[in-house]
């Protein structure tokens, strides 16, 4: 059983095990499950509110939860929290920074809480100030950084003692675009050998750093899959973009004849976007009928579904359900 | 340990680079100075017939008297402790630190240890910045060690109290005003417990004086080192850390 349990514990490096918080009677979070191997980045998703902060809180031990618990290496956050708590590098939402000490001192203090061995403490503050790119700034004090530094600084002091995992919750929150490219390549850049969270509400951020995601919503888990996965699972509904060479004012009309399509729209002169669902023969009548029409197709593209459609198609579903 | 004297040093750090720091650290030794002098002239003009009579030395009262800077010391601390204190855990709720403090492996003690070791620390530069009053008499005078050392004594247990009450308060609150205000509070019944004595009769009168925060420090002043001071100084302190990290372990955070 030992051995198990020890076999367990290397291939996830957290298990989420049906964690639920109340707030009095109010449900913020409900049986979240879910479980993260080595080297994987997970995408924590869902829109404000859905108890993304609250299940990060639950599993770095802030929060206690009120039922349910959290495995972080093997260790319970419950019953073992100072050795689970050692293996857990946590940003949250706004860096934890103390503005008066330099970058170095406040993290060889991080280093020193995380229990961080002596000897290997300046290396290891060494690694983080370069792994997050503050080589120029380490000798300044942290509040005269800019937010995007602060929040390398944040990164910084959440790798400083090598921790199996890494939570980052919200890590691009209220930085310019600039800031947010260099944030994700950041994190991108610990990929293969890193276990990392990323907690989010922007969908982008989850299809270019993750490899798996678990979509949450008003406290549930609602999809967790690869994102290749999760996009696949929408095909049912689809969006058709159409072009014309000739406008008359009837093609709108045929376009909705078409049997399963549900909605067009016109986005521009002579440009259609047409969602219905019916695969491959869907779009073969689209054709036929533009080009019936008379109208000269230049143009029939499929898009891809997007973490979006997944998101609104999944969060819709739910809604319709409750 | 390591991790103790980590926020140890860095609340020490914190409070060096603080304005607000050094306004409560200047006014207590201004306090101090002020009282140094008026307590000096006191019984400068004393007549040195009623000198004689006094069983400890004069330039003794000057430091531990019931007019030396031992009472003045009470004030001191009343007036710039809270201050100091008002900032350890109300700070770290208010910018979030927090959150790094108790998600990184250490237990609610050794959290409150740092804390509290700190802000002692702090406490004790400030007293050893008051060492040159003693020198003064030392100098023109010969002062009985005994009572000085255990006036001294006295001071850092009463400052450790009002410390150990004031970090209690910062953690109930992200607001230092509100800290402030609460530490307050607490100290107000036990220092006020004195002028009740003599309204109840005994047993009364002697457990209210055995309560009595204030006469426990003129007792150290003149040398009485009481056991049952000591218990009752030990047992606020503790009793308040105690308490703050039964607070920080319920973390009703929102």
């Amino acid at each position: 059983m030992g051995s198990r349990a020890a076999r367990r514990a290397r291939v996830f490096v957290v298990e989420a095990d049906r964690l639920t918080k109340l707030y009095g009677s109010r449900v913020a979070v409900s049986e979240v499950t879910f479980r993260v191997g080595k080297g994987e980045i997970l995408g924590f998703l869902g829109p404000n509110g859905a108890g993304k902060t609250t299940t990060m809180r639950m599993i770095t031990g802030f929060l206690p939860p009120t039922s349910g618990t959290a495995r972080v290496a093997g260790y319970d956050i419950r019953s073992e929290p100072l050795e689970a708590k050692a293996r857990i590098g946590y940003l949250c939402e706004s860096p934890p920074v103390y503005r008066e000490m330099t970058v170095r001192s406040y993290l060889r203090f991080v280093a020193d809480i995380k229990r961080v061995a002596r000897a290997r403490r300046d290396g290891l503050v060494d690694r983080a100030v370069e792994l997050c790119g503050l080589d120029g700034v380490a000798h300044r004090v942290v509040g005269h950084l800019s937010k995007g530094y602060r929040q390398r600084v944040g990164l910084a002091q959440a790798i400083v003692h090598e921790p199996d995992v890494l939570i980052l919750d919200e890590p691009t929150a209220g930085l310019d675009p600039r800031q947010v490219v260099d944030i994700r390549q950041t994190i991108r850049g610990f990929a293969g050998e890193q276990t990392v969270i990323l907690s989010t509400h922007i969908l982008p951020e989850v299809t270019v750093t993750c490899s798996r995601a678990v979509i949450i919503h008003a406290g549930r888990v609602v999809a967790e899959d690869t994102i290749e996965n999760l996009t696949a699972g929408v095909g049912r509904m689809e969006t058709v973009r159409i072009r014309v060479a000739r406008e008359d004012g009837g093609l709108e009309a045929r376009l909705l004849g078409v049997s399963g399509v549900r909605h067009v729209s016109r986005d521009g002169p002579g440009s259609y976007a047409v969602r219905g669902e019916g695969g491959d023969g869907l779009r073969e009548q689209l054709a036929a009928a533009v080009l019936s029409s008379g109208a000269g197709l230049v143009e029939l593209v499929r898009e891809r579904a997007t973490l979006e459609d997944v998101f609104l198609e999944l969060v819709t579903e739910e809604e319709a359900a409750a | 340990m390591r991790a103790v004297l980590a926020i140890l040093r860095r609340e020490v750090q914190a409070c060096f680079v603080s304005p607000v720091a050094y306004v409560f650290m200047v006014a207590f030794l201004g306090i101090m100075a002020y009282g140094f002098n008026v307590g000096l002239q006191f019984y400068a003009r004393m007549p040195p017939l009623l000198a004689e009579q006094s069983e400890a030395s004069l330039r003794t009262h000057v430091i531990g008297g019931p007019r030396g800077i031992i009472g003045w010391a009470q004030t001191a601390i009343l007036l710039s402790l809270p201050g100091l204190s008002m900032r350890l855990f109300s700070e770290e709720r208010r910018s979030g630190t927090i959150e790094l403090l108790l998600t990184s492996p250490l237990t609610p003690a050794q959290l409150v240890a740092g804390k509290f070791l700190g802000a002692l620390a702090v406490f004790a530069c400030i007293l050893v910045l008051t060492l040159p009053l003693v020198g003064v008499v030392a100098w023109k005078g010969d002062p009985e060690w005994g009572p000085t050392g255990t006036a001294y004594a006295g001071i850092f247990l009463f400052g450790a109290v009002v410390l150990a009450m004031g970090v209690f308060a910062s953690a109930l609150t992200e607001s230092q005003f509100v800290a402030l205000v609460v530490t307050y509070t607490i100290l107000t019944p036990l220092l006020a417990i004195r002028f009740l004595v003599g309204m109840l009769g005994n047993p009364w009168d002697d457990i209210l004086m055995g309560l009595s925060l204030r006469h426990a420090l003129r007792q150290f002043g003149v040398g009485l080192v009481d056991t049952h001071y000591l218990v009752l100084f030990g047992t606020l302190m503790g009793g308040f850390l105690f308490l703050t990290a039964r607070v920080l372990d319920s973390r009703r955070w929102s």
